[in-house]
């Protein structure tokens, strides 16, 4: 009897084990597929940004590249709402800010206008600025920059600031070095 | 007299071998036909964009990411515009607080007209001015009032050309399906 009983037991636990084995390679399986979704979700991320740089680097090669930057310091005698750009008498940017935009840009934010393309040599810069001067009016003022473009990326920065001495806003192009 | 006229016959092979790229041209045309359809019916992400509007600013569209958006394009020349904007004034109200922001896109040249418009029609949602046409090409709106869904994603979902899509329940659902999720 008993080793009736011996032997339906042995039967049972050589029957439940690939029960338990397949649960176990189920639960193991689900695991790594998740470790591989992951990895590759990875992947694809640094991709993208690769191709994002390659993009830039292809359509504006840093030979030819222009970028135009706008940042505001302090903001309390102006309220931007738009800025113009034009290079070489051709207008290439037009952006409107929102609040949020405005706000990001007080908090030291800064932000790329423009990106572009130009040849080496003489050229010029026009920037129009629209927003809310004191006291509390319209105002529009423009900004004039005359550089050289040499082999290389050429960045400028349009910069509004207050100018407590003549309790108004100031807007200065400049060129990084 | 000789006849002149001479018919070219291809050999058997040879026009079996036309008849199979003429069917393989065939085939790939209508796979071709297929995906352009497929693209089609594939939900596209809304065109962002950057507007005045009348009173509240500068508005633009991915800062509303997050929130179910209504666009709808009208113009003060529009008879049906005059009728459906009450309408999406509304819904507007009804359903603001749950999520749902209401962009007018007003395609006038004159801004004191489509403000005296907003005024009369007391419309609560913002009205911005597109008098240069841009994002109304950006969503390709051949006639007015053109109402467009977009989800909190910003993706496109539904889009209503009908003058009657404004006080439909067909709209109330989509919007409501929407915020739900």
């Amino acid at each position: 009897m008993n080793r009736i009983f011996t032997s339906a037991l042995l039967v049972a636990l050589l029957m439940a084990l690939p029960a338990i084995a397949g649960e176990n390679a189920a639960v193991e399986s689900f695991r790594s597929v998740d470790e591989d979704a992951q990895a590759l979700k990875k992947e694809v991320l640094a991709l993208n940004r690769d191709l994002f740089v390659l993009e830039e680097e292809l359509l504006f090669p840093a030979n030819t590249q222009i970028a135009v930057f706008v940042s505001m310091d302090v903001g309390e005698f102006f309220r931007l709402d738009s800025v113009t750009l034009k290079v070489d008498d051709k207008e290439v940017a037009n952006y409107l800010y929102t609040e949020r935009e405005a706000e990001a840009l007080l908090k030291g934010g800064v932000h790329r206008l423009y990106l572009g393309n130009l040849k080496t040599g003489d050229h010029e810069l026009v920037a129009f600025f629209t927003g809310e001067g004191p006291p509390a009016r319209d105002y529009r003022r423009g900004a004039t920059l005359s550089f050289a473009k040499n082999v290389g990326a050429k960045y400028l920065e349009l910069r509004i600031s207050d100018s407590e001495r003549r309790q108004q806003p100031e807007f200065i192009v400049e060129e990084w070095e | 007299m000789p006849d002149t006229h001479t018919t070219t016959v291809l050999p058997h092979a040879a026009r079996k071998t036309s008849v199979r790229r003429r069917l393989a041209l065939g085939l790939i045309i209508i796979a071709v036909a297929c995906c352009i359809d497929e693209v089609r019916a594939q939900p596209s992400t809304a065109p962002d964009f950057a507007l005045r509007s009348l009173e509240r600013g500068n508005q633009r569209l991915s800062e509303y990411r997050g929130d179910v958006v209504v666009l709808s394009f009208w113009a003060s020349w529009c008879g049906d515009c005059r009728r459906a904007l009450p309408e999406l004034n509304d819904l507007y109200a009804r359903h603001r607080d749950a999520g749902l922001v209401m962009l007018g896109i007003n395609l006038d040249r004159d801004a004191e007209r489509a403000r005296e418009f907003a005024r009369v029609l007391e419309l609560d949602f913002p009205v911005l001015m597109d008098a240069d046409g841009v994002v109304s090409r950006l969503y390709a709106v051949e006639q007015v009032p053109r109402i467009v869904v977009i989800d909190r994603d910003g993706v496109m979902r539904h889009v209503h050309d009908s003058p009657d899509a404004a006080g439909s329940d067909v709209l109330v659902e989509e919007i409501v399906a929407l915020l739900g999720n």
